[in-house]
């Protein structure tokens, strides 16, 4: 039999492209029903869990606005509620902001810590922190956010200055220029530390492995319209952004102004990096991992990964906040420390089988 | 003959080499335009400058009559669809996936995929006679269904004209011919580089030859395939006859004798076999 008869065969069971596609919609559908069902039982279980403990009825009456107690009042409003709701918020947008960066470079390692955007921010914060006692508590607690956020503009514009000055067009280039102001900004945070008072450094180094602690109402009017912003322009482009992940020319054969939309959506996503960064500290992995997850189930295309991320995201940090705050009792660890060991198990994992299958 | 593509004393620099010097050529429409020459002709660029990938850096090009620098390209990706040398990243998507790269030219950001637009995408499968293919993954395909689903994807831009720099590489014989055909019963406007001269004795209607960034010879294919003038280009002995099937000329080369290599001469290697240093693929520096 020779080959081309072996084509003839394989094209004797034509798959139905009706039918085909409505199992697809409907198997995509059902992960979709499933991810949400998840993260309503997680809001419930870090709605519940904390150092003030709440019945599932408590829990119900104060979301009827009749809590049992002023206290329990004032923890599930001023505290678990903007704690969930920003838990969801940062994860959502880190993990968006990790899909827009593996589109726009074509490189399924990047990420905001790729990129210096969250060195930036740690430099910002860790000046105002170790520099800034001169600053009033209450002038402290706004230009903390503040400093993290124009730190990590100042690394992605930096980044963007070395690689236009070294050669745009090519990717390498851009990344490696990312890397190389992250590790920069990294040495100076490094060495302000080193020399700074140690309960400030303290501080900032607890800053640096992220925290949810900090969740107000202030946070989520920063992150929110941001998030909200990235997400509609992510939609508008998404089929200039499925064409990034072709060749550069074939984009610009199909009429994307490749170059722009890169840099457009670079700072975009240094914006939104930024303002989740300087509330909620250095969070890594997220932006890394979620979207490989997703782009397993979703496909890479762009409007699957929208949506796949929003949620991948907003459940895998609530879950790490629940845990960070009741592993270890009357203690919070940093979220930081518990998103590494799960990025770093999910890498083990993820070359692992790589090495299964090209094997 | 209604011109298709108008280039005037077009040359074009690039990294203090020039690639093209001096092109005046018009290429005619509905017609299937082959540019032929050597490695480090120019061909490819040709085609770069043709699809306004570049600007010349002498010169200007026209489409249909219009100056390429002063079409936008969001008008330009609707008169015009190219197909690279270099083998896109497909990975993951199903052909029909593949096909929706076409409407990126037609859709606004608000605008959602409708049954209209799959319904376009399946007569485009049906060009091709692929729709059997609609939810394979691409990367199951093989090298000539793919580059017909590329040539499917470039129909659903609904383009005038088509350029296809080397299509037949790494195909095997068959899917060559295939292809090949394919391209002639599209009814369109289509330009292609291509390396074999006897695929685009059998297939172009008008060929232009480069060599060393410089326009050699341009005409009807019958004309331009002369053997004393592919033979200066190409270096080699070279035969034209005619095909005693089609009636279109048939090339066949051969190495003059004295640049036959003894295995201990200098040569340089590429993928393991001998081949004359000068026969290498590398940017030839032309004086300007």
């Amino acid at each position: 039999m020779n080959k081309h008869m072996l084509r003839d065969l394989d094209n004797q069971h034509p798959q139905q492209p009706g039918t085909t596609m409505l199992a697809s919609l409907l198997r995509r559908g059902g992960v979709v029903v499933l991810a949400i069902v998840a993260l309503c039982v997680l809001i419930g279980i870090s709605l519940l869990t904390g150092s003030v403990p709440f019945t599932s009825h408590e829990l119900w009456q104060c979301m009827q606005q009749h809590c049992p107690s002023a206290m329990q009042d004032t923890v599930f409003w001023q505290i678990r509620v903007p704690r969930v709701l920003l838990a969801m918020a940062a994860g959502a947008g880190l993990a968006l902001c990790g899909a827009l960066l593996q589109s726009c470079t074509r490189n399924p390692l990047s990420d905001p810590y790729l990129f210096g955007i969250i060195a930036g921010a740690g430099l910002g914060v860790t000046l105002v922190t170790v520099g800034g006692d001169w600053l009033a508590f209450d002038v402290q607690h706004f230009a903390v956010p503040l400093a993290g956020f124009i730190g990590a503009m100042l690394a992605i514009g930096l980044g963007l200055a070395l690689s236009w000055r070294l050669g745009w067009q090519r990717l390498d280039v851009l990344v490696l220029s990312g890397v190389a102001v992250s590790f920069f900004l990294s040495a100076i945070t490094s060495l302000l530390l080193y020399v700074a008072d140690p309960f400030a450094a303290n501080r900032v180094m607890f800053w640096l492995m992220g925290s949810l602690a900090r969740a107000d109402y202030q946070a989520l009017q920063w992150i929110t319209p941001m998030l909200l912003l990235t997400i509609t322009l992510m939609w508008a482009c998404r089929r200039q952004l499925d064409a990034l992940l072709l060749r550069d020319d074939s984009a610009r054969s199909l009429g994307v102004a490749v170059t722009q939309l890169r840099v457009g959506l670079l700072l975009l996503c240094a914006a939104l990096t930024a303002v989740i960064v300087a509330f909620c500290g250095g969070i890594a992995f997220v932006g890394l991992m979620i979207p490989h997850l997703v782009r397993r189930v979703t496909g890479p295309k762009t409007a699957g990964m929208i949506l796949g991320c929003s949620l991948g995201g907003a459940m895998f940090l609530l879950l790490v906040d629940t845990l960070a705050r009741s592993i270890l009792p009357d203690q919070e660890i940093p979220i930081g420390i518990i998103t590494s060991a799960f990025g770093s198990l999910f890498f083990m994992l993820f070359m692992f089988r790589r090495h299964t299958a090209s094997s | 003959m209604s011109p298709l593509f108008q280039l005037h004393a077009v040359s074009w620099q690039r990294q203090q080499h020039w690639v093209l010097r001096d092109i005046d050529i018009t290429l005619p429409s509905q017609h299937i335009v082959g540019i032929i020459g050597p490695n480090g002709a120019g061909k490819s660029s040709l085609l770069r400058l043709l699809a306004a990938m570049d600007q010349p850096t002498f010169g200007h090009i026209s489409l249909q009559q219009t100056p390429l620098a002063a079409m936008p390209r969001s008008e330009l990706t609707r008169h015009m669809a190219v197909l690279g040398q270099h083998a896109d990243r497909y990975t993951d998507l199903t052909v029909l996936d593949v096909l929706r790269f076409g409407l990126l030219p037609h859709k606004q950001w608000y605008q959602w995929d409708t049954a209209v637009d799959t319904a376009q995408l399946m007569r485009a499968l049906a060009r091709v006679d692929l729709t059997h293919k609609a939810q394979h993954p691409f990367t199951r395909l093989s090298g000539g269904e793919q580059q017909r689903v590329l040539i499917a994807k470039a129909l659903v831009q609904q383009p005038q004209v088509l350029l296809l720099d080397e299509p037949t590489n790494h195909l095997d014989v068959h899917y060559q011919h295939q292809v090949l055909h394919l391209l002639t019963q599209l009814d369109l406007s289509v330009v292609i580089s291509i390396h074999d001269l006897n695929l685009a004795a059998s297939y172009c209607d008008y060929l232009v030859l480069l060599d060393a960034g410089q326009l050699i010879a341009h005409g009807a294919t019958a004309e331009v395939l002369q053997a004393t003038l592919l033979s200066q280009v190409f270096k080699l002995h070279v035969d034209v006859d005619q095909h005693p099937r089609t009636g279109k000329p048939r090339i066949s080369m051969t190495l003059p004798s004295e640049q036959t290599f003894a295995p201990n001469a200098h040569a340089c290697t590429t993928s393991g076999r001998h081949t004359p240093c000068n026969a290498i693929d590398q940017p030839r520096d032309i004086a300007p």
